[in-house]
């Protein structure tokens, strides 16, 4: 097990080393930097100044290190945009609203996620199913600001029940809280469903039932259990679905998080700002996967034992 | 030959599509999305014909913001322009955008998927290496990345939604590819000295036709989305040309007094990428009922 | 009063607006203590007769009957609960395929305590005791740690076991055995059967023995119900349906049993079409060690030395995992072999390059087991049948049409079949098409591997006619790979026994059936079902162990070779080869 795990962290940290690497040439090998002349008219000596105050005069490669070797020691440089402050302290601001938003949602959604897809399942082919696997189709293919408008122009335009911005008082919290939500409700949803419905076509549930065994204890034990080894391979797709999301929740209700900052990063081209957060972000994913992987070696007996190889 | 006992032959009996349309015709919501899709589609074509002015003509600057009314179905914009029109003019970008990107997907996703899915081994690691690569990193993020870096514009969304699209494609071909790959009459037809090329010309990528037309229709939604998520974020399709993305944007601004200008652009995009992925995950589960939840 | 009575039962399953009739009108009943056998082949509603008494048929199956009662209680009224109190304890099942009917994420031991603790009330801890006395009962040696298996952890024979034993934890009154040894391999089977038998007897159960198999039935039961196509075509006591069957449906398929046919004409000494050299294959498996990997060798198959006469048939038998479909695989060069050398008219095939082999492989071919995955569902049979001629680009397209037409009459179908996809075929129908295609260039050699396994009774004695037959026709030199002794002995010229990837004995058909020396040729043939309730027999078993402890020992006197503490082939009579150690 422990040898699966080191196999596990080698191979995504490779990944995530290319995948940094490929996102540093990207953004330094297309023309226009922060400095373009058309953006920021100054002269050629104040300009080849700068660069080399910054490094960006320096061979990409040599760029590349020198910044990895930063990142390792989480210096990821100066925001272009807040030159006051690192990009870390930058960051340590930004991360509370995004974390208290979106892991409310997830820790509301999916639950409920769960709890709809198992009722679902229960009751194929009921009103229940049609309307949870509407939600599901909902909730995952729409895009979130699509969501996040329409709660708004519910509940905030035309009910006006609830303010429209979603920092930083609780109350305002609810209408983001729902939009992050959606996505991990959704995805539960539709994969809890997928999944008990699978189980419960296998022979040993027929051989379960052949027991005497009641239907109560077959769903509950043995159904539920079997179903539950698929559904952690789902909590990649869901934490991938409510990280981007951040960016359109954050941005639909004004919200100082993360996402609000990687589309100002973006707007501006602040380099250091948004390759620390894609550097971020992509390595969330490595420990997504990581994580989803070790669990599901460890509750599948068929891993866990092994001698089915 | 001798006279052999031969079994009777069978009635001509229903083949896997009858099989397939029955499933298919028995899912009411998929239904439901293919017919949306089909309107949504003609209204797309007939833009010209249904619609009383052009998109981009600021026909009526006296009325600007005006709300919906029998002279404007969907009132007009803040620039004076008639809303309906505009809508109807977004359908033709969303969908358009959606179709080639999932036609460049397939494109790209059948020879990687059978190469990957025949060969297993070396090819078959470097494949999905390369998916892992892209799975990493989500394609919004890198999306929006790629549209700042290049400024957006019609072809490079296209581009963008390919580049992400293709790997679904890739998957579902590769499963089926590996799938009939260990199927007797690939074997057959090794014993018989044929090559590789022909079979994965001859055999295995028309077996693969099922997961070829899920792919290219579920790669439909994922495509629009991209378009209106980076027209909302302003790198996507540049004004003036029509966009739901870019309507939904502007429509912030002025939901508190004129909400037509966010709801409709929000209800078209939301009905068109619902119809489509309701319509993909039927055909889905009505043509390789194994798939079904994936 | 009958323990199992059932009057006018009636499936029908809802599918697509139409219905399909699974089961119309059938009766039968049961007595305590009596055993019913209920024969037909794939489709004939055996299964789902048995499943509509337990009520364990999905939603879409409409039950209809004027009466189903088990032990006393009307299945078609009873509530839910008195359903699952009668589930386990007057009728308990046991499955076809053990490795799909337990639960993969509990326990045996779980299982079984769990199907304890639904009838009675017992502690867990005393629930978990009985179930180790039961797995002892089915004879499982290591019962105390099989508690603490997971299914994955045994083997398809243990786990039947194991299923065996949780069918009889509440003590049922009838078993009901559905096809429970088809997934086995001959030698389990019969130990199974037998292990059937010695429970039922044990427990005082009255048993249904569901099967395709007439073999089984005579092993195991007292009374015969055949079955075709939803209806019941006959029932009677066992010696009777096998001395003196009535209906025609039961003679084809007792005919299908007794098939024997003429000898080949081929020579035995003349130079040999086909010959195996020292053919080895090793796998490398995989050890994950922490960061690093190890590199294993699993050798599937060792040393193989095969010989196939020119116009003769010569069987390879043996049991899953003996190496026999590896060795086959390897003689096509589909599979590539680890060493050894593949001679066809005396020439190295083993080695040349795809373009080198190409005429060669217009001189041998292969037919497969699987007939469903041997057609590819998108072509038309005309298409199937050519593509041969296609991929050699011999004749042009009409020519290659005529030509498959002319194949699919040959075969036994009608040409009007040649614009049909495989999906409308039977299976015995696409056994014949895949025969077609094999043979369609006229090769030399075809090596068949399990041709027929796939198939119901009758018709595969009909595919087995056809193989012969174009044998003959064809000056055939065939390869015939099976496990299937019954089929070997009326069909092949000579044998070769496999086991654990060797070659343990090969010696002319006739002489292996009347003198098998290897403790393993003879466990194979001890296995082989009756062929009639007559010839019922108790059997012996070997375990692994068992089989090679009892390996022959020579002198080096009687062989003439150099003395070794391994095990060796030694000639004891003209083509009678058989595994022995020398010694001095």
């Amino acid at each position: 097990m422990l040898g699966y795990i080191l196999r596990r962290l080698v191979s995504v940290a490779v990944t995530f080393i290319v995948v940094s690497l490929i996102i540093f040439l990207m953004m330094h090998s297309i023309p226009g930097g922060p400095f373009d002349a058309n953006d920021m008219p100054v002269s050629e000596a104040v300009r080849a100044k700068l660069m080399a105050q910054l490094g960006l005069d320096q061979p990409l490669y040599v760029q590349y290190f020198r910044y990895m070797w930063g990142v390792l020691h989480f210096d990821f440089g100066v925001p272009y945009q807040s030159p006051g402050e690192t990009v870390l302290q930058l960051l340590s601001r930004a991360w509370v609203p995004s974390l208290v938003l979106g892991g409310l949602g997830v820790l509301i959604g999916a639950p409920l996620g769960i709890l709809l897809g198992m009722a679902a399942a229960l009751n194929r082919n009921s009103w229940i199913d049609y309307i949870a696997s509407a939600l599901a189709t909902l909730g995952l293919t729409v895009p979130v600001f699509v969501t996040s408008m329409l709660l708004i122009l519910i509940f905030a335009v035309w009910l006006n029940w609830l303010p429209a911005s979603g920092w930083p008082d609780p109350e305002r919290w609810i209408l983001p809280v729902a939009a992050y939500a959606a996505i991990p409700l959704a995805t539960y949803a539709r994969y809890t469903r997928a999944a008990m419905l699978d189980t419960m076509s296998r022979q040993f549930v027929t051989v379960l039932r052949a027991k005497g065994l009641s239907e109560r204890r077959i769903i509950f034990q043995h159904v539920l259990r079997n179903s539950a080894i698929p559904l952690v391979t789902v909590f990649l797709p869901m934490f991938i679905g409510t990280a981007t999301g951040s960016i359109f929740v954050e941005a639909m209700f004004r919200v100082p998080g993360l996402g609000a900052y990687f589309v100002s990063s973006i707007e501006v081209r602040d380099y250091p700002l948004e390759m620390a957060l894609m550097l971020m972000i992509t390595f969330m994913y490595c420990i997504a996967y990581l994580l989803s992987d070790v669990v599901y070696a460890l509750i599948n007996p068929r891993i866990r034992i092994g001698g089915a190889e | 030959m001798t006279d052999l006992p031969v079994d009777l032959p069978p009635p001509r009996t229903r083949g896997p599509i009858w099989f397939a349309w029955q499933r298919f015709r028995s899912n009411k919501a998929a239904v439901g999305g293919g017919i949306v899709l089909a309107i949504l589609i003609l209204m797309a074509i007939f833009a010209p014909l249904i619609t009383p002015a052009p998109p981009e003509g600021q026909l009526f600057l006296t009325e600007a913001l005006a709300f919906p009314s029998p002279a404007h179905w969907f009132g007009v914009d803040n620039l004076g322009r008639d809303f309906y029109t505009r809508i109807v003019y977004g359908a033709r970008v969303s969908l358009s955008i959606g179709f080639i990107a999932a036609a460049f997907s397939v494109v790209i996703g059948i020879p990687l998927g059978a190469l990957a899915g025949y060969f297993g081994g070396r090819t078959d690691w470097i494949i999905m290496r390369v998916i892992e690569l892209f799975s990493v990193v989500p394609p919004l993020l890198a999306a929006m990345l790629l549209g700042t870096l290049t400024r957006g514009g019609y072809t490079t969304i296209v581009f963008i939604a390919a580049l992400f699209g293709w790997v679904q494609v890739c998957l579902l071909v590769r499963a089926q590819v590996k799938a009939f790959r260990e199927k007797e009459f690939v074997r057959a037809a090794q014993a018989l000295g044929a090559s590789s090329w022909y079979i994965i010309w001859r055999h295995l990528i028309p077996n693969s036709v099922s997961p070829i037309i899920v792919g290219f229709v579920l790669a439909i939604p994922l495509a629009m989305m991209l378009e209106a998520s980076l027209s909302f974020l302003g790198i996507g399709v540049p004004p003036p040309t029509p966009t739901w993305g870019q309507m939904i944007s502007e429509g912030i601004d002025y939901m508190f007094f004129y909400w037509h200008l966010a709801l409709f652009p929000t209800a078209a995009l939301a009905i068109t990428v619902l119809a489509t992925s309701l319509f993909g995950d039927g055909l889905r589960d009505a043509l390789d009922p194994t798939l079904k939840g994936r | 009063m009958p323990l199992v009575e059932i009057q006018d039962l009636k499936v029908r399953f809802r599918q697509y607006g139409g219905t399909i009739e699974a089961v119309r009108k059938i009766s039968f009943s049961l007595d305590a203590g009596e055993s019913l056998g209920i024969v037909g082949e794939s489709g004939s509603g055996k299964s789902v007769s048995c499943a509509a008494l337990l009520r364990l048929l999905p939603a879409t199956a409409d039950v209809t009957a004027a009466k189903l009662m088990l032990d006393d209680v009307d299945v078609l009224s009873a509530r839910k609960g008195d359903m699952e109190r009668l589930r386990g304890r007057a009728a308990a099942m046991i499955f076809q395929d053990p490795m799909s009917a337990f639960d993969p994420v509990f326990t045996i031991g779980h299982q079984i305590s769990e199907t304890i603790r639904a009838h009675r009330t017992v502690t867990k801890s005393a629930a978990l005791k009985e179930a180790r006395e039961l797995l002892e009962r089915v004879e499982i040696k290591n019962a105390a740690d099989v508690l603490a298996y997971y299914p994955h952890q045994l083997s398809g024979g243990m786990l039947q076991r194991a299923m065996i034993a949780m069918a009889l934890s509440c003590r049922p009154k009838v078993l009901i055995a559905d096809e429970p040894t088809t997934a086995l391999d001959v030698t389990i089977q019969a130990q199974i059967l037998q292990l059937i038998k010695k429970v039922q007897a044990e427990f005082g159960m009255a048993l249904i023995m569901i099967t395709h198999d007439l073999g089984v039935i005579a092993e195991t039961v007292d009374r015969v119900l055949v079955m075709y196509n939803g209806e019941v075509m006959e029932e009677g006591p066992v010696a009777q349906i096998f001395d003196a069957p009535r209906h025609d449906y039961t003679k084809r398929l007792l005919a299908s049993l007794h098939t024997k046919f003429e000898p080949s004409r081929g020579d035995a000494d003349a130079a040999p079409a086909l010959q195996l050299r020292g053919l080895s294959k090793s796998f490398r498996i995989r050890r994950r060690r922490g960061l690093f990997t190890e590199y294993g060798a699993f050798d599937a198959v060792r040393d193989v030395d095969i010989t196939l006469p020119h116009n003769r048939i010569v069987a390879v038998v043996g049991e899953s995992g003996s190496g026999k479909t590896t060795t086959g695989l390897m003689a096509m060069r589909l599979t590539e072999a680890s060493a050894g050398e593949i001679l066809v008219d005396g020439k190295d095939i083993s080695s040349l390059s795809p373009e080198a082999m190409r005429p060669y492989r217009k001189q041998m071919q292969i037919v497969f087991q699987d007939s469903y995955s041997a057609l590819d569902p998108m072509m038309t049979l005309t298409e199937i049948i050519a593509e041969p001629l296609v991929i050699h680009r011999i004749g042009t397209p009409r020519e290659r049409t005529e030509k498959a037409l002319a194949w699919l009459e040959r075969v036994g179908l009608d040409r009007s079949f040649g614009s049909r996809y495989a999906h409308e075929l039977s299976g015995g129908q696409r056994q014949r098409v895949a025969i077609a295609r094999a043979l369609i260039l006229e090769p030399k050699i075809l090596v068949a591997d399990e041709p027929t396994s796939a198939l119901d009774v009758t018709v595969k004695a009909q595919i087995i006619t056809l193989l012969k037959d174009l044998q003959a026709e064809l000056g055939l030199s065939m390869l015939f790979i099976s496990h299937d002794l019954s089929t070997v002995k009326s069909l092949t010229d000579s044998v070769v026994v496999m086991y654990r990837g060797r070659v343990v004995e090969e010696a002319p058909t006739e002489r292996i059936f009347a003198d098998p020396r290897h403790p393993y040729t003879r466990a194979l043939l001890d296995a082989v079902p009756a062929t009639n309730p007559r010839d019922k027999r108790e059997r012996s078993f070997l375990s692994a162990e068992e089989i090679s402890a009892a390996t022959p020992r020579m002198t080096v006197i009687q062989t003439g070779l150099a003395p070794h503490p391994d095990p060796q082939l030694v000639t004891i009579a003209p083509g009678h080869r058989v595994e022995a150690i020398v010694t001095a």
